[in-house]
Formats: C-alpha cells, sequence, structure tokens
C-alpha cells in the first residue's frame, strides 16, 4: 500500500501542496500533471532524492524518511531513463537486477527463455530499441519480491503491442495484491489501466474520479481542462 | 557487501571497456618502456663508475710528490640508488662529479663531454615517476569524470540503491580497481628490474612504499575532482574543468613554486662570490707564509717553522674556508626546506618533491653530496699536512684506499612528509564530502 498524507514541496513555487493519497493493495492509482517538473519531484521523493519535505509518504507502513534500505524491498520505481553507459551490456545489467531485486535462479531460468535472454545478453543496452529496453527492464523487475510500484509513463509513445502486454502486466500485479502509482501526463491512456485517476493542478489534487467513470467522459475537456499548459 | 559486489561487477564492464583496456595497456607498455630506459642510464652510470675509478687509479699512482697530489687531488663520482630507474628524468640532477685539492676550489660539475651532450636533460616527464604525473592523472581524473557522467544510468541504478550506498560502491569500486591497475604496473616495472639484474634492497624497499603511498592518494585526489566534474549537468563544462584541472595542478601550481624558490634562491652566495672570498682568505695565508718562512721548498726536510705554518693553517683559514662552505650549505638547505614547505599546498607539487627525494638525486641528495664532499676535503688537508711534513715519505701514499670517491646517494625523503601526506587526506576527504554532496544534488530530476 501507498500512502500519501499532507504532502507539502516548496520551493520556490510550492509545486506540491497538500497533496493525499492512498494506493491499496491491487489497485492501480493514476496521477496526471500537467508537464515533468511535478511528476519528477514526486519520483526524487519515491527514490529517495528529495527529502525535503513535510508531510508523510508511507510504503507498506513504512516512512520513506525512516529507512531507505527496507523501502527499496518494499518498493519499485521504474522509469523512461535512456542515457546509459555505452559499454553496459544486457548481461550485466540483468545480473544486477537479479542479484539487487533477489530474484531466485529458478525464476531467473523461466525469465531468460521467456524473454530469449541467451539471445540478447550480447548486446548492449544502446543497442537495444527503447521499447525492448522498456520491456526488458519491466519485466525483470516484476519478478522481485516488491508489492508496491511506482511507474512513471512507461508506456508513453510506445507501439500498441507493448500497451498491450504493458496493461496484461498490469492486470498481473494487481492479482498479486500489488499497488501501483501510475505517474503521467497523459489522459487519453490514464482510464486504461487507472482504477482512480487523480488531476494534480499547481501542486494540487483538484480531482480524483474512478477509471469507469474517466472513460465515460469527455477526456479532450479533461485534459484541457486539467494538463493544458496555460 | 552484496551491493558493493553488484555494483563492483557492473563498475568492472564500465572501467575495463574495450577502449579502456587498449588506454590501460598503452599507458602500461609506456611506463615500461620508460622504466627500460632508466634502468640503461643506471646500468651505464655503473658501467661508468667502474672505469672511473680504475681512471683515477692510474691517475694517482703518476704522481711523483704529495704537492702534485695536493694540488691535483682527486676527483668523485656521484651514484645514485637502483630506485632512482623511476625517476631518472624528473628529478633535479643526472649526472655529477667533483674535484678534490687541498686548495681553495671546490668544483661540482656535470660533463657534457660525447654522449652525455645528447642525454635527456633532467626535470621533464620522461621517466616512470613523470608519466605517472602527466599521463596517470590525466587517465584518473577522466575515470573519475565518466563515474557520474551517465544521469540517467545513475539515477536508474539509484531507485534500486539507497543514493549513499551507491556513491560508496561506485567510488570504492573503481578506486579498488585504479589502486589495483597502478600496483600491477608497479609489481612488473620491480619484475622488469629483477630481469635486468638490478636487486632493490630493504632501505630501498621502503621509500618504494613511501613514493606509492603519496602517488596512490595523489592519484585519488585527481580521481575524486573528476568525479565533482562529472556531476556538473553540462558535460561540456565538466570537461573543460578536468582539463583545466589537470593543466592547473600538473604544470601551473609547480611551475610557480619552482620560479619562487629560483627567486628566493637569489639571496645565497654565487658560487664566484665564495670562490673569490675562498681565494682571498688563501692568498692571505700565502702571504704570511710568504713573509715568516719565505717560498716553500719541497724538500724532505720538514722544519718546525713550515709544520706551525701549516698548522696555523689548518687552524685559520681552513677553518675559515670551510664556515664560508657551511655557510652556502645552510643557505641551500634553507631554500630546499622552503621548496619543500611550499611543495605541500597541492598533491602534484607534494608528489614532485617525494619522487625528487626517494629517486636519491633531489636537492638535499646534492647538499649531503657536498657536505661530504667537505669532509673528504678536509681529511685530505689533514692527509696532506700529515705526509708533506709530519713523515718522510719515498712513494706517494694515496689518501683514497677504497671506493671513497664514490659517492652513494641515499633514498631520501623530504621535509614535511607526514604533513603532506596528512593534508593530501585532508583535501581527499573534503573532496569527497564535496563530491558526495553534488553526486546527490545531481541525481534529483
Amino acid at each position: 500500500m501507498i500512502r500519501i498524507d499532507n504532502l507539502f514541496l516548496k520551493k520556490k513555487i510550492p509545486e506540491i501542496s497538500d497533496l493525499s493519497l492512498q494506493v491499496k493493495a491491487g489497485e492501480t492509482f493514476v496521477l496526471l500533471s500537467s508537464g515533468e517538473r511535478v511528476s519528477n519531484h514526486l519520483i526524487n521523493i519515491f527514490t529517495g532524492r528529495e527529502r525535503n519535505f513535510s508531510g508523510t509518504v508511507m510504503v507498506d507502513k513504512e516512512n520513506i524518511l525512516n529507512d531507505l534500505k527496507e523501502l527499496r524491498k518494499k518498493m519499485v520505481y521504474i522509469g523512461k531513463e535512456s542515457d546509459w553507459p555505452p559499454v553496459i551490456r544486457i548481461k550485466d545489467i540483468m545480473g544486477f537486477l537479479r542479484r539487487i531485486t533477489r530474484i531466485s535462479e529458478e525464476e531467473y531460468e523461466e525469465f531468460k527463455i521467456k524473454m530469449n535472454l541467451d539471445q540478447l545478453n550480447r548486446y548492449r543496452i544502446n543497442d537495444l530499441e527503447e521499447v525492448e529496453k522498456r520491456r526488458l527492464l519491466f519485466s525483470i523487475v516484476q519478478l522481485g519480491k516488491s508489492n508496491n510500484f511506482v511507474i512513471h509513463d512507461l508506456a508513453k509513445g510506445m507501439p500498441i503491442d507493448f500497451i498491450l502486454e504493458f496493461k496484461e502486466n498490469i492486470r498481473q500485479l494487481k492479482r498479486k495484491g500489488c499497488s501501483i502509482l501510475y505517474i503521467s501526463d497523459d489522459v487519453f491512456f490514464a482510464p486504461e489501466i487507472g482504477d482512480r485517476i487523480g488531476f494534480l493542478k499547481k501542486g494540487k489534487l483538484l480531482l480524483e474520479l474512478k477509471g469507469v467513470k474517466v472513460k465515460r467522459m469527455d477526456l479532450k475537456e479533461l485534459y484541457f481542462r486539467f494538463l493544458a499548459e496555460e | 557487501m552484496k551491493t558493493l559486489y553488484t555494483v563492483f561487477l557492473l563498475e568492472l564492464r564500465r572501467v575495463f571497456s574495450k577502449r579502456n583496456i587498449v588506454i590501460l595497456i598503452l599507458f602500461l607498455m609506456l611506463c615500461l618502456y620508460f622504466v627500460q630506459v632508466g634502468i640503461h642510464h643506471y646500468r651505464t652510470i655503473i658501467d661508468n663508475k667502474e672505469k672511473f675509478l680504475e681512471t683515477e687509479r692510474l691517475k694517482t699512482d703518476l704522481y711523483i710528490n704529495y704537492a702534485l697530489y695536493a694540488v691535483y687531488g682527486f676527483r668523485l663520482q656521484f651514484v645514485p640508488s637502483p630506485l632512482s630507474v623511476l625517476f631518472v628524468n624528473s628529478t633535479v640532477i643526472s649526472e655529477l662529479s667533483s674535484n678534490v685539492d687541498v686548495a681553495s676550489l671546490l668544483n661540482i660539475y656535470k660533463s657534457y663531454k660525447g654522449r652525455i651532450l645528447f642525454a635527456e636533460k633532467s626535470g621533464g616527464f620522461k621517466d616512470f615517476a613523470g608519466i605517472i604525473l602527466l599521463f596517470g592523472t590525466m587517465m584518473v581524473l577522466y575515470l573519475g569524470f565518466e563515474t557520474f557522467l551517465n544521469k540517467d544510468y545513475i539515477r536508474f541504478i539509484s531507485s534500486f540503491i539507497q543514493p549513499k550506498k551507491l556513491f560508496y560502491a561506485i567510488v570504492g569500486s573503481r578506486l579498488l580497481l585504479l589502486v589495483l591497475y597502478f600496483f600491477f604496473m608497479t609489481i612488473v616495472s620491480i619484475i622488469l628490474l629483477g630481469i635486468n639484474g638490478i636487486q632493490l634492497l630493504k632501505n630501498e624497499f621502503n621509500h618504494l612504499y613511501y613514493y606509492l603511498l603519496v602517488m596512490a592518494i595523489m592519484l585519488v585526489f585527481f580521481f575524486i575532482i573528476g568525479l565533482v566534474a562529472g556531476t556538473i549537468k553540462s558535460r561540456f563544462a565538466g570537461f573543460i574543468m578536468v582539463i583545466s584541472v589537470w593543466f592547473i595542478f600538473v604544470f601551473l601550481i609547480p611551475g610557480v613554486i619552482q620560479s619562487l624558490i629560483a627567486t628566493s634562491a637569489e639571496n645565497i652566495t654565487s658560487g664566484y662570490d665564495l670562490e673569490l672570498k675562498k681565494l682571498q682568505a688563501h692568498m692571505g695565508f700565502e702571504n704570511r707564509a710568504m713573509e715568516q718562512e719565505g717560498v716553500l721548498k719541497d724538500s724532505l726536510q720538514n722544519t718546525q717553522s713550515e709544520r706551525d705554518i701549516m698548522e696555523s693553517y689548518w687552524k685559520n683559514e681552513l677553518k675559515k674556508i670551510q664556515s664560508l662552505e657551511k655557510n652556502m650549505e645552510n643557505n641551500m638547505r634553507k631554500n630546499i626546506k622552503n621548496f619543500q614547505r611550499m611543495s605541500l599546498i597541492v598533491p602534484s607539487s607534494f608528489y614532485i618533491s617525494v619522487s625528487n627525494e626517494i629517486s636519491s638525486r633531489g636537492y638535499k641528495n646534492f647538499v649531503d653530496f657536498f657536505s661530504y664532499l667537505q669532509k673528504l676535503k678536509e681529511g685530505f688537508v689533514r692527509f696532506y699536512i700529515d705526509k708533506r711534513f709530519y713523515s718522510n715519505f719515498s712513494k706517494v701514499e694515496l689518501y683514497i684506499k677504497g671506493e671513497e670517491n664514490i659517492y652513494y646517494s641515499k633514498n631520501l625523503l623530504p621535509d614535511y612528509f607526514i604533513w603532506g601526506v596528512c593534508l593530501t587526506l585532508l583535501y581527499i576527504m573534503s573532496l569527497f564530502i564535496f563530491a558526495y554532496y553534488r553526486f546527490k544534488e545531481s541525481l534529483v530530476i
């Protein structure tokens, strides 16, 4: 479970102000905000890079400010990073993720066959298409023991086969009882995966709707009301 | 430990990429080449030493009386320690000889005859220690610079490992690889010495360890500066910082220190001035002797008055000459101390100062050589007086019995060595903390 209570991030302009939300087990919450700034702040907080805030951020009842090590076990963040060292091979990064997320040998062997890793291992991560890279990284982190996922716009700009696969993965994670916080600015994709959708504007959570309800609404209007840059 | 191992494997891949392996091998080859050059240079000195001893033996056999021996005296050669093969070009002294006689002059000179004219001049970078300073620092600066260059990658990794742990793990892994590489390079160099028949003694090994310590902390210092440069948002600005730091620390600051020392050395009495004063003391003695005894005859009859004159020379003029030389020696020592104190300011100049003295070809080695000459000269004057005025000689006996005319220079440490190490460690600690904060800031999107 992911829970945010009265989160304030006071920079020059308050970019997050009194944000409260809760992502229950087996649920996906899509948090929509315009631009990258607010989402970046949230990612910085969840990854422990930004600690200068007020309010509480809890992951499975663990305060994010208390023990980052415990937090790493309980939560996984996956984003759309693209600047990788040219020499890092797929084998290296997969090995790193396997060790760090404590994936068992059996699970990893299964994963290798499923993703055809023996073929891919000799390539460098930069040789992969962006879609392949995201597929691979998202697939392996799902094997870890974490029950909470913070995902930053992983499906944005990806081809339809990836989006379908991604949606299926999200469904599976939910079935396993995982909490998923999906941070994005894509109002059109949000109802596809979100059980609940929150709209952030000027640092405040202005509206929270159920995913099924949003599907029936005029998404363009929602976009212009909450997400279009002023 | 598991995190460190996991990150270490990734860093191993990054550090030993194909391109880096080529660079590291080329660097190793270059260092070994210059070690071999140093070995060749040292062997030439040792070969020359044998020829020098033989020449001196033959030359002194030709003296028919002590007066001739006193006038021409004997020569002395400076022989550096075997460890100097690592510092053959970057130190102060390359080759030195000296002539000792009973007169006022004391010559220390470097010959430029024959092939020596074309030999590498000292004060360059063309040896193991110089290459480490020139290219080793550049290499570790770059190694530090590229550590955090790929920001997205570091952010990705940091979402699985807490920033503090990640920083220690990455920096620790790279430092370990760095130390292992340079350690390997030194081992190979020592093996090369062994293959060439040059054995280091215990004392030389001890000084080699001191050198390795100073080399390691200097390289760590440059590595951490590279780390800081790598955390700058603009890659271009970071690159410019790396180049500027390298130029300032390797060329500019040591150059300025050298120039300041050269200026402060202006206060030391010039060689000509000293010779003039010594000559005046000598002339004073000769005039006194002439007034008392007339011209000293080179006969076997030693009169008491001649002995008294010579004893008065021993007590007065010689002591005066010695005090003039001692004064110069003290001034040189003062200036060296000044140089060594100023060299503490940055790790690169400290490294140069330490290399100089450890090589056995540094400033302190020169002054020790100078001091040794003074003692030999005093002994030679006493020997001359005793033999010429107190004994009935038939054949000239040589003052130099064994290899006293070979000065085996010792490996030394500069003054304030501990201070230099502590100051460099302090720089490293401060930079390390600064690099950590820069790293944390650079993680924030």
